[in-house]
């Protein structure tokens, strides 16, 4: 009798737990001007987000200089924001790789620009993310590179962590940061075969009991982007981004071939792309079903219930392929 | 001045582009921008290098250069030219250039007001005693570059700076500085000044974002000025405005004459030029006033990806256009990507074998046609191009016809010279089904060129690396299939060629024996194996096997190899396998790998006679050690046939197997127990034997399904710390009494560890 009475309470008591750890809705914004059409503002509002992840900038090497310079750097169109701000900073890896790079030097100079891109639109954060894929390569200078920059920063730090690099941290190294983001995404490679590079369950399965035994606390990114990947003569060519399945099937010069994938019929322009006979279109997206299955698979292999799940990303052509409340239903299987 | 030409007015570049682009980058797998497949054709051989970029690119975007960023400084050249011709004799063309491209506005400015106000300045001073301000021609320069350099404020970016720029496009926005270059433009008498003036007023309006007021201002003067590369740039402009604006088909049928007329442009209009859908794309085609103008348009849209329909195309409209000789090596280079495709290994003998592919032989007649009318403007670029598809196809006496006649026609450029001999070389290698002393004479002297004399020339761009591998390949398999073995590895390695006795034997024949054919002869230059690596290798093999004699025997024929040095003391048996302690550690003696052998004999001489068996066996056991993987000495196994790595998984299988076994120094070590007197040394040997003990369990966790990466992280992450071995157990149990326990808990943790976990 005892016993069950602790083991009540213990369930109570965990049940209480895991309902006030519900993860928060989060997104990444990953355009180059920021300007949010009335569909994103809705989302936003419907899901009661209060945090965007905002792509700042890339960090490129120039191909003359072969120095780093800041690419594409964001601009404001939206003067309002009420969200809180972490500006995201991509890392090429072959900007670590570079052999005369000054990894404080680049620290600083990230820094400065963040401060020049909040000074310039009045913003400010508290958080900063840095994105790379990081090698075994370019490891030191990354793991050199955040330790420069929290100092330099003062902020708190988050990094974007690849499922790799979660499965076989002892050789990748962790960053020192004060949260990691595992991006459950692009688990394969985008290439002519049936596969989906964007999402596969046998491939994440390889790596999901793993991250129970990754030592940084994180927060986890899901994919809601799709794209068709154009492919001739088995080698891809380019990714669209914006293809409707509808569209193509109305149209008589592409032939559906399998559920996801078409061959184009005659030589044709559309929507200012070049498809040439025999051309193939394969369509790779994460379905609804599919993003309730990885919430599903993370919940029982991860160690915390994380603070966020942030959406890969925020584009009314990305939202408007999923039931309304799916960022809910997904939040609630954690 | 530096002048520019954006197009950001089209370009909204999503992010997610970028992202894609890096992701696609990513899996073509290098930072170079070019080809990816096997191509014998260079098509910079014959065809105009204002089309380099838009050459045949596996990877993103443009050949050669990969993203087209010259924005800024694509004219500057042609621009300091121009005006060095305007002031002839008055400016040298160092000092033009300091004004157009070096100088800082500032001394611009400074000139400018001293003109106006007529008083000195102390630039005005510094000038004047190099130039004659006075004259007309050098103010009529200094106003003009007063005013233009203005517009550069918002044309010239440098994006790859530190520097933010919270706008997304920048504008210019002075219309009264506007109106007055369009007021120079409509006064000034000069026919340059006038042609300078009009392409800046173009320029400015297009800065200023009013759209409609440089249409109007372009389309009321465009009959009056000159067609030269400032008329085109301006196209170029209105060609933006009219995508902006959704106007595609005029847009593009614009870009086309870009394309058409303005080499130095070639690169923008490719890039810019975007048909929406088939019905603005026909409606571009409808807007061509001329044959030339639709020929155009089929030239720049080829790039896109039906080269072969283009060239029908322009051909019929235009047989001499020179956009056709892009197309044509498009064309070739994208058959034999497909050639790729058909044999990805490249390892058949039929590399070159006909395709039954549809397309193919419809591009082959296609080039055949050309080819035979003659009356395009470089007959002898689709001779050879027609010469090479017949390769491809098969019909190699078809193929020498075209390159007899190419050769008659040709420019004698180095470059022309080597790129018909090379296709003429794999045409002739290809004829080859069965090589015999007769045949052979047909490609000895190409070989050679080939192998030794074109590595030496710095022939830039010359696509010949693929014609030497892919004919050392052929002739492998040729010599395959006629059971000659030894032929067949000296132009190709295999790995495990050593592996056969016989083949070992007949190729110590072959590289011993004096009277050589030529054929063998660039054979055995080629091969990077020499008699003394097999000796080498042999030797090693016998050490293995532990048969000391005959790996004396043979490490006697090596040459200097015999004589290297061991980097440690190869008899020491220490608790820790570290080599770099080894290294460091002082060493009374240095052993060479023969002193090693011959060492190891006088030891197993004693142990046979029963002399001091116990110190004998552990130094056996100690050295058969050391040369494996685990031990000190991986030196002695490391060669040109085994290959090094500090990976064991790096090998192939029965190498690992072999350098991984420490069954030879496990006996050593259980005989110098058996002979062992005292507890100090059975401690010794009881761990010693732990090693092996490991070792044998780290072999055993080898997973062949698992690459080398899996394996190394699968036994990182294993278990194996904890584990005891027998070694273990009797040192634990019968020796910790001895002096060596003690320093076996001092240095090794793992022992350590299992001592005290096995307390609790």
């Amino acid at each position: 009798m005892k016993k069950t009475v602790v083991s009540l309470i213990l369930m109570l008591l965990l049940t209480a737990c895991k309902e006030q750890k519900t993860p928060a809705i989060a997104f990444y914004y990953w355009k180059t001007i920021f300007s949010l059409t009335s569909s994103e503002k809705n989302t936003l509002k419907e899901n009661k987000v209060k945090k965007l992840y905002l792509r700042y900038f890339d960090i490129d090497l120039s191909s003359k200089s072969e120095q780093p310079y800041p690419q594409s750097p964001i601009c404001f169109k939206e003067k309002s924001i009420d969200f809180t701000i972490v500006p995201v900073i991509y890392i090429k890896n072959k900007v670590l790789l570079s052999k005369s790079i000054n990894v404080e030097n680049l620290a600083k100079k990230t820094n400065d620009f963040i401060q020049q891109i909040n000074t310039k639109n009045q913003l400010s954060c508290r958080e900063i993310q840095i994105d790379c894929d990081w090698t075994l390569t370019s490891k030191d200078n990354y793991l050199k590179f955040i330790t420069c920059f929290k100092k330099i920063s003062g902020k708190k730090l988050s990094a974007t962590i690849r499922l790799h690099q979660i499965k076989y941290f002892k050789k990748t190294a962790i960053p020192n940061v004060d949260k990691g983001v595992l991006m459950y995404y692009n688990m394969g490679k985008i290439a002519p075969d049936s596969l989906n590079s964007i999402y596969d369950e046998s491939i994440a399965d390889r790596y999901l009991k793993s991250i129970k035994k990754y030592p940084l606390s994180l927060n986890i990114a899901l994919p809601i982007y799709s794209w068709a990947i154009h492919i001739r003569e088995n080698k891809v060519i380019g990714l669209k981004s914006k293809i409707a399945i509808s569209n193509l099937k109305r149209d008589s010069n592409f032939v559906g071939i399998t559920q996801n994938s078409f061959r184009v019929k005659n030589n044709n322009y559309k929507n200012g792309t070049f498809y040439k006979a025999n051309d193939l279109l394969k369509i790779e997206s994460v379905s609804n079903i599919d993003l309730l299955e990885m919430a599903e698979d993370l919940h029982e292999n991860i160690a915390n219930i994380p603070d966020e799940i942030i959406f890969y990303d925020l584009d009314e052509l990305n939202t408007e392929q999923y039931e309304k409340d799916i960022f809910t239903q997904v939040i609630n299987r954690f | 001045m530096k002048k520019t030409f954006l197009h950001k007015l089209l370009i909204g570049f999503s992010a997610i582009a970028i992202f894609v682009y890096g992701a696609i980058y990513a899996c073509a797998g290098g930072d170079d921008w070019g080809i990816e497949f096997d191509t014998n054709f260079t098509p910079e051989t014959f065809v105009d290098k204002s089309y380099t970029p838009l050459f045949l690119s596996t990877d993103l975007f443009f050949y050669g250069i990969g993203f087209d960023d010259i924005h800024n400084s694509r004219f500057n050249d042609e621009i300091v030219q121009d005006w060095s011709d305007f002031l002839k004799g008055k400016m040298d063309d160092k000092t033009v250039k300091f004004f157009l491209i070096d100088s800082r506005a500032v001394d611009v400015a400074k000139l400018q007001s001293f003109y106006i106000s007529q008083k000195n300045n102390p630039i005005s001073d510094k000038w004047s005693k190099k130039i004659d301000l006075n004259d007309r021609k050098i103010s009529s320069f200094i106003t003009f570059l007063a005013l233009s350099k203005q517009i550069e404020t918002a044309s010239v970016g440098d994006a790859n700076n530190w520097s933010y720029e919270p706008v997304a496009q920048k504008k210019f926005n002075d219309i009264k500085l506007i109106k007055a270059i369009e007021k120079r433009y409509n006064t000034v008498s000069d026919a340059f000044l006038k042609n300078r003036y009009w392409f800046q007023t173009v320029k400015a309006y297009f800065y200023s974002g009013d759209k409609q007021s440089t249409i109007s201002f372009f389309q009321k003067t465009e009959n009056t000025v000159l067609k030269n590369t400032l008329y085109y740039r301006a196209l170029a402009y209105i060609a933006g405005i009219n995508f902006k604006n959704k106007n595609y088909a005029l847009s593009n049928y614009q870009y086309s004459q870009v394309f058409d007329k303005c080499p130095a442009m070639r690169v923008v209009a490719a890039y810019c030029f975007r048909p929406q859908e088939n019905l603005d794309w026909n409606q571009s085609l409808a807007m061509a006033k001329s044959n030339e103008e639709k020929a155009a348009l089929w030239a720049i849209q080829g790039y896109y990806g039906d080269e072969q329909k283009a060239i029908e195309k322009i051909y019929e409209l235009q047989p001499k256009s020179e956009h056709l000789d892009y197309l044509l090596t498009r064309l070739v280079n994208n058959q034999e990507k497909k050639l790729n495709e058909y044999n990805p290994d490249q390892k058949t003998i039929d590399k070159f074998k006909k395709s039954n592919d549809s397309l193919s032989i419809i591009n082959n007649a296609l080039v055949n046609r050309i080819a035979l009318a003659e009356n395009t403007s470089k007959p002898h670029l689709w001779d050879i191009a027609a010469g090479y598809l017949e390769t491809l196809g098969g019909n190699y006496l078809q193929a020498d016809k075209y390159f007899d006649k190419a050769e008659a026609k040709m420019p004698k450029t180095p470059l022309a010279i080597n790129q018909l001999r090379l296709l003429q070389f794999v045409n002739n290698l290809s004829k080859i089904k069965n090589i015999n002393s007769e045949n052979q004479k047909t490609i000895l002297q190409d070989l050679q060129w080939l192998y030794e004399e074109l590595p030496k020339q710095e022939l830039s761009n010359f696509r010949y690396q693929n014609a030497s591998n892919w004919s050392k390949i052929y002739l492998s398999n040729l010599y395959k299939s006629q059971n000659n073995n030894v032929m067949a590895e000296l132009f190709v390695r295999n790995s495990n060629f050593y592996d056969n006795e016989n083949d070992l034997h007949a190729m110590k024949t072959f590289l011993a024996k004096e009277n050589k054919t030529v054929l063998e002869k660039i054979a055995q230059k080629i091969y990077n194996v020499t008699l003394f690596d097999i000796n080498e290798y042999q030797s090693v093999a016998a050490a293995f096997q532990n048969k000391i004699p005959d790996a004396i025997a043979y490490m006697q024929q090596t040459d200097r190899l015999q004589l290297e040095k061991f980097q440690g003391n190869p008899f020491n048996g220490n608790v820790k396998d570290c080599h770099d302690c080894d290294f460091v550690a002082y060493q009374k003696r240095k052993y060479s790998q023969i002193e090693f052998l011959t060492t190891v004999k006088e030891m197993q001489d004693k142990v046979t006679k029963n002399k001091d068996v116990y110190t004998n066996c552990i130094l056996l056991a100690n050295a058969f050690y050391n040369i494996t993987y685990f031990g000190n000495a991986r030196i002695f196994y490391e060669g040109n046939i085994i290959g090094a790595g500090s990976s064991p998984y790096g090998f192939k299988n029965k190498t690992r197997e072999m350098i991984t076994n420490c069954s030879i120094p496990k006996m050593y070590y259980e005989k110098a127990f058996e002979a062992a007197i005292t507890d100090e040394q059975k401690a010794k040997c009881q761990f010693m034997l732990a090693k092996c003990g490991r070792n044998e369990y780290y072999n055993q966790q080898y997973d062949p399904k698992k690459d080398s990466w899996e394996n190394e992280t699968a036994v990182e992450n294993s278990k194996v710390n904890f584990l005891a071995w027998n070694g273990f157990k009797n040192l634990k149990n019968n020796y910790s009494k001895t002096k060596f326990y003690q320093e076996v808990i001092a240095e090794c943790g793992y022992f350590k560890t299992y001592v005290s976990k096995a307390k609790k």
